[in-house]
């Protein structure tokens, strides 16, 4: 890959040339406008007052409505006023422009059944939202990790799940696709998971191509193919070990869960 | 109690937050002026947006979390979505026209045809931009892409994934991206 510069290199390149440091007239406009505020202020923008407003005049003809409906209650009239106050400085959150913290995905409900497991091969069809038009049931990364009483691996896909093939074996030697080449893995039995339609033809795997999680059962996992739309890992396990397959959404997921030996 | 102790530690306190969020800005101007100008294309406009986003960073900054480390994704944040809104706002909504491809042909096209990164990048959506520059540009984690753009990490991945098969759609397996 020497002819070739990495995309990264090019990108900084063309972000180089079509941007410039930024002047020092700048900071120091900065640093004037900021000197002329005062900080942290609670500056309430006049689209929350208004929000605020809004909301005051609905609760308290909501308020107003109801107690009519409910029958003759003068006592009720007054209680609703100091209600809108406090709501008064809520909506400020609604306007802040600053980003909303980025949200964990969601803890997979399955983990609470009872771990029912397998030794044999399994396999399932394709599952989830449909293909994206980017080309999607794309591979987008892989992941394993330790969880009480098992090890687990993940695959996450930009769209749906594909169609899988999950294959237990004795050693841990596999063969990459399309090449045929041997290839040995940490650990002494393996399992084998084969994806059809994972991705696009043209359309490459970005993420890890190989994991040493330094689990107890899952010691190593290698992208052992990436061809035709057919994307294979070789997982190498301890021991040979029962293991149970789900497929998670939002985003979509194939997990595969290694019991710890006792 | 004692209200002119109370008053001169406040003003002291004031003080020493101006200065320390003044130097950490000045830190991270230099990748926000340049943020700005990729996603609005013109470079007064990006002096703009920057330093509303500066202003409107310091009337908020005791909500910043994570101390220096998350300053610069705080920042940027902001930045990004100041220069959403001059976008959304202004009369930059005309420029989509002259935005499509001079030569008429799909970006996959332009960028087989032979034309370069730096043509493919510009022909990016704002965000997409946004999103190239945190990662292969300032080398963020793909957790502080993700808070730049207010979006998932999982989202985050898949806009940096996409972006770059367009800007190299013969882009090879594990090439660049980890």
């Amino acid at each position: 890959m020497s002819h070739r510069r990495s995309l990264r290199d090019e990108i900084r390149e063309a972000i180089e040339a079509e941007t410039r440091p930024a002047h020092p007239a700048l900071a120091a406009r900065i640093r004037e406008g900021i000197e002329q505020r005062p900080a942290g202020g609670p500056r309430v923008p006049r689209l929350a007052v208004a929000i605020a407003t809004l909301v005051a005049v609905a609760v308290i003809a909501g308020l107003v409505a109801t107690s009519r409906l409910i029958g003759p209650a003068p006592a009720p009239a007054v209680t609703p006023t100091p209600a809108p106050l406090p709501t008064a400085t809520a909506p400020v959150v609604v306007v802040t422009p600053q980003a909303p913290p980025p949200t964990a995905a969601p803890a997979p409900t399955t983990s609470s059944a009872p771990f029912v497991c397998t030794t044999g091969p399994s396999s399932g069809a394709a599952s989830g939202p449909p293909i994206q038009p980017s080309g999607g049931r794309g591979i987008t990364t892989i992941r394993a990790g330790a969880q009480p009483g098992y090890d687990r691996f993940v695959m996450e896909f930009d769209g749906g799940v594909p169609e899988y093939v999950i294959s237990p074996q004795s050693g841990t030697t596999f063969a990459r696709d399309p090449t045929g080449q041997p290839v040995t893995l940490r650990g002494s039995a393996g399992l084998g998971v084969v994806l059809r339609g994972a991705k696009r033809g043209d359309v490459p795997y970005l993420g890890p191509t190989s994991l040493t999680p330094g689990l107890t059962e899952i010691q190593e996992v290698q992208l052992t193919g990436d061809f035709e739309g057919v994307v294979s890992f070789g997982i190498g396990l301890a021991r040979p070990g029962c293991y149970r397959v789900l497929t998670l959404t939002n985003p979509s997921r194939l997990v595969i869960d290694v019991v710890s030996a006792p | 109690m004692m209200p002119a102790m109370a008053e001169r530690q406040r003003s002291t306190g004031v003080a020493v937050d101006h200065a320390v969020f003044t130097s950490e800005l000045e830190a991270v101007l230099d990748p926000a002026y340049r943020l700005a100008t990729l996603m609005l294309r013109d470079h007064a406009a990006a002096e703009d947006a920057v330093q509303e986003a500066a202003i409107k960073a310091w009337r908020k900054h005791d909500q910043l979390r994570g101390g220096a480390a998350g300053f610069r994704s705080w920042f940027l944040s902001i930045v990004a979505n100041e220069c959403r809104m001059t976008r959304r706002g202004r009369w930059w909504r005309v420029l989509p026209l002259l935005e499509s491809s001079p030569s008429g042909g799909s970006p996959e096209e332009a960028v087989l045809a032979g034309s370069d990164v730096r043509e493919a990048l510009m022909r990016l959506d704002q965000r997409d931009r946004a999103a190239v520059f945190c990662f292969f540009y300032l080398d963020m984690p793909m957790e502080e892409v993700a808070r730049v753009l207010g979006v998932s990490p999982a989202a985050a991945r898949s806009r940096v994934y996409r972006a770059a098969q367009r800007l190299r759609p013969d882009l090879e397996p594990a090439e660049d991206l980890r």
